[in-house]
């Protein structure tokens, strides 16, 4: 099953100037590409609180602690490219102590039957008791009595690839696909450094590990996080 | 979140910093995004916690307690775009020859069914690399080729094939120290005579 839509964000964590990622700062440090600064738009400006600007193939957002991309078109490393531009060569102070690399994807599903039957296969009603009859007899309704489920995470907590973080992955009804017969997935695959005896202060050693981590690591992100996403609407082993 | 605000920015650039709390901990994140909130109402810009949507359209970032409670730092609801587009196959090539109309290059498959692991040498027109793209265009540049499709809000679905040629940093932070290094080096030999 393909989905409709798919979008990847990356967010770092840490400790950034918003005034460095205005379009005037970037277009005065040749940090953008002359037809992605033409085509910029600003959603949020607040100098030293947010910066937020929309791209041709994404969005990026830069608040005191975060610094954030979401990429819209493929190919999703045009997102890291920028980050790694703007950090290394553009804002070289930047501290980085954590970050994520997010996917989301909506799935449409034949009818609403179908898609309540993903849902069941995730969770199923039956070990709710009598409460979960009242949902299963709920499934012909339509609209707000329609019941079944909202929400749902689940956490892989020892991924061997990292010091500390997880990955998460979140299904949720896609408000996005129209007459209830969509599904929107989320992965959130989550970096940080090992917790230290001295947490507080983060070294630019362990910033800079944590930025080459990401480049490093950020293509084989994407492909899991692919295959988690195709194997649990699935339902086959990845 | 304001006073850590404030030392994040004085300490900028320092070697080492304590950095603001939202980073350390979970209580502390959730309190930090409060008080950035709070921070952003000073100006009339956010009502309590929720965005006004006046001077700008503020986009989702975590804001809201509420949001800070039920999500993990590193994870932001992105903004539903119109369009957003599906990949179905990707390969990672590298330029070897600049020809009139075409160039070569090496791909390597990423992703995609019978694509992700596969090697290939591949002749692509110009034609196909963003315009804004083809002074990257010579031999050695990285790129990526992607076949993806893309629903519009018609409902109308349109398969394309985009040549991205890679923006790399100019700099990494090794090569920085090491040019320091080497700069410290040179100035301790100069002789002032």
């Amino acid at each position: 099953m393909t989905p409709e839509q798919t979008s990847v964000s990356i967010v770092l964590v840490g400790v950034f100037r918003p005034a460095l990622f205005t379009l005037d700062e970037l277009e005065r440090n040749q940090a953008l590409p002359a037809t992605d600064l033409a085509a910029a738009k600003y959603r949020a400006l607040l100098l030293d609180q947010v910066v937020s600007f929309a791209l041709p193939w994404g969005l990026l957002t830069a608040t005191a602690d975060r610094l954030i991309v979401e990429i819209s078109q493929v190919p999703y490393v045009q997102g890291l490219d920028l980050l790694s531009r703007l950090i290394r060569d553009h804002a070289p102070g930047s501290i980085v102590t954590m970050f994520g690399i997010n996917m989301t994807s909506h799935y449409k599903f034949p009818d609403v039957a179908a898609r309540d039957a993903f849902a069941t296969r995730l969770a199923p009603t039956s070990p709710w008791g009598g409460f979960g009859r009242l949902i299963e007899e709920s499934f012909p309704e339509s609209g707000d009595k329609h019941g079944g489920l909202i929400h749902l995470t689940m956490r892989h907590a020892n991924v061997d690839d990292r010091e500390s973080g997880w990955i998460d992955v979140k299904v949720e009804p896609s408000p996005l696909i129209p007459n209830s017969q969509g599904v929107a997935m989320f992965v959130n695959d989550h970096f940080a450094p090992a917790v230290s005896a001295d947490a507080s202060r983060v070294k630019r050693a362990t910033s800079e590990e944590l930025l080459s981590l990401l480049e490093r690591i950020f293509d084989q992100s994407i492909e899991r996080s692919f295959k988690i996403l195709n194997s649990v609407v699935s339902g086959e082993a990845a | 979140m304001t006073s850590a605000l404030r030392r994040s920015q004085t300490t900028y650039g320092d070697t080492a910093l304590a950095v603001s709390e939202s980073a350390t901990g979970f209580d502390s994140q959730q309190r930090a995004l409060s008080d950035s909130a709070q921070s952003l109402g000073q100006h009339d810009f956010v009502d309590g916690l929720q965005p006004k949507r006046r001077l700008f359209e503020v986009p989702d970032v975590n804001l809201s307690t509420a949001e800070a409670v039920a999500r993990p730092a590193t994870h932001v609801k992105t903004i539903p775009q119109r369009t957003t587009s599906v990949l179905l196959a990707e390969w990672h090539g590298q330029v070897t020859e600049v020809l009139a109309a075409t160039f070569i290059a090496q791909l390597k498959g990423r992703h995609g069914e019978a694509v992700a692991g596969s090697e290939d040498i591949a002749v692509i027109p110009i034609e196909e690399v963003r315009e804004s793209d083809r002074d990257l265009l010579q031999t050695g540049a990285f790129f990526r080729l992607c076949i993806a499709y893309e629903i519009s809000q018609q409902g109308n679905r349109r398969r394309y094939t985009e040549v991205v040629f890679r923006r790399l940093p100019a700099f990494r932070r090794e090569e920085l120290e090491q040019a320091q290094a080497v700069a410290r080096e040179i100035a301790s030999e100069l002789r002032l005579e």
